[in-house]
């Protein structure tokens, strides 16, 4: 093999690694997400079903000061609290509800 | 091309200088060669272009000082075909939008009221590919790196690495331990003020998922948020994420009757009147999935999908008190 071809396949070699890093750049991701732009694009898996809610499903925020299921049980643990995964507010807050005030003039914000 | 200049023996000898028997093998090479670096440099210009940060607006134009971590500041949607979207969201909300194009992706900023409500992106997706437009919500954080490493340490997993987009700040998307997707989101001009939302604004958001304890417990660590526990008459579970004393979202039990249902968040726009509401989405094109209902907040809820498949609620927030009681 002479020099002559040696060259071009030390520059074949160089051309072809940097445009597969490259495109791997632009390209890399799949799935759910990729960098075609610079922040994320999302799909979903078809698999998520929606809907379903029983009568007695609610999902909406309360209005605020309602009855706590949790109120009576002691915060940071002991009894039935034990079983709980998460730290339950302290009895002594009341449940708060969404933000009541009116938008005021001037910034925009989302 | 001056001779004195070339080093390349090969580009110092015309065609015509060359012998028949090696005019064609180096008239190759030389081909070859030019081939290869055109390539290379249009890859090298290409990718530049592709890959330029586009340029999304502020979050809170002009910037504050405000920061309220745990709440939902941002939604982005994703969709197959951009004008569809627009054109529905448009008729429903009255949302107008402004195009945006960088490194030959399509975005459009939707406002409502001259303010900036959402994010909308144009991507293909191949029938092949099993998967559906989505809404997603992006939750306020300080550092999305350090949240990011607790998320891992918590059994999540980080499906869109730690980003930086310029105007917009740092963001990075997750799969909670459950599998509800989320994003969070460390914004450079601040956060939105805690104000009521506006009819066509976004005002709640909830996860549907499969352990509501575990998730509470998740979503608590990572924002340091209180958790309530609603009261509820079924098997299922109602908890509430609340941080600067507000309301910021819900955790729900999957429905009972959905077993292959996967866990996701749902945001909810709010409306004056959601049985009205929820007939111009089927006019639009769209579908009603949960007809509207009275919630224990004295409003009504629904559930729809716009003509492509994302899903999102309606939600009326009367001004005074509860108006009706939930049967």
């Amino acid at each position: 093999m002479n020099i002559s071809r040696l060259r071009w396949l030390g520059l074949s070699f160089v051309v072809l690694t940097l445009t597969v890093l490259l495109t791997g750049c632009v390209l890399g991701g799949g799935g759910y997400y990729d960098g075609g732009y610079a922040g994320a694009t999302y799909y979903e898996p078809s698999g998520v079903v929606y809907g379903g809610w029983g009568h007695d499903y609610h999902v909406a925020p309360p209005r605020g000061g309602e009855h706590r299921a949790d109120e009576h049980r002691p915060a940071g643990g002991g009894g039935h609290e034990a079983a709980r995964a998460y730290r339950h507010a302290p009895a002594s807050r009341s449940m708060p509800s969404i933000p009541s005030q009116p938008r005021a003039g001037g910034s925009r914000s989302r | 091309m001056n001779p004195q200049y070339c080093s390349n023996p090969i580009d110092l000898i015309t065609p015509n200088q060359m012998s028949p028997q090696r005019m064609q093998p180096d008239r190759v090479r030389y081909f070859l060669r030019q081939g290869l670096l055109a390539l290379f440099l249009g890859v090298a210009c290409a990718v530049p272009v592709m890959a330029a940060p586009i340029q999304l607006p502020a979050i809170v134009d002009p910037a504050s000082q405000e920061h309220h971590v745990g709440k939902v500041i941002f939604v982005e949607l994703v969709t197959p075909d951009l004008a569809a979207a627009k054109q529905f969201y448009a008729g429903l909300f009255g949302w107008t939008f402004q195009d945006i194009q960088a490194g030959g992706t399509a975005y459009a900023e939707a406002f409502l009221d001259g303010r900036p409500v959402a994010g909308l992106i144009h991507k293909s997706l191949p029938a092949t590919e099993h998967r559906q437009p989505a809404w997603l919500s992006f939750f306020a954080v300080r550092n999305v790196d350090a949240v990011t490493k607790v998320a891992l340490q918590t059994g999540a997993k980080v499906l869109f690495e730690p980003h930086t987009i310029p105007d917009r700040g740092r963001e990075a998307v997750i799969a909670d331990p459950q599998g509800a997707v989320f994003a969070v989101l460390a914004s450079s001009s601040g956060d939105p003020p805690d104000v009521l939302a506006s009819p066509g604004e976004w005002i709640w958001s909830s996860l549907m998922t499969s352990d509501p304890d575990t998730g509470a417990a998740f979503y608590q660590k990572l924002f340091d948020c209180d958790v309530f526990e609603l009261p509820t008459s079924e098997d299922a579970q109602h908890l509430l994420l609340a941080s600067d004393n507000y309301a910021r979202a819900s955790v729900n039990t999957l429905p009972a009757n959905r077993p292959n249902a996967h866990p996701h968040w749902l945001n909810y726009v709010r409306v004056d009147d959601a049985v009205k509401t929820a007939a111009k989405v089927v006019a639009l094109g769209g579908r009603v999935l949960v007809e509207p209902r009275i919630d224990r907040h004295g409003g009504k809820v629904a559930l729809v999908a716009d003509p492509l498949g994302a899903c999102f609620g309606l939600l009326e927030w009367p001004d005074t008190e509860s108006k009706e009681v939930p049967k």
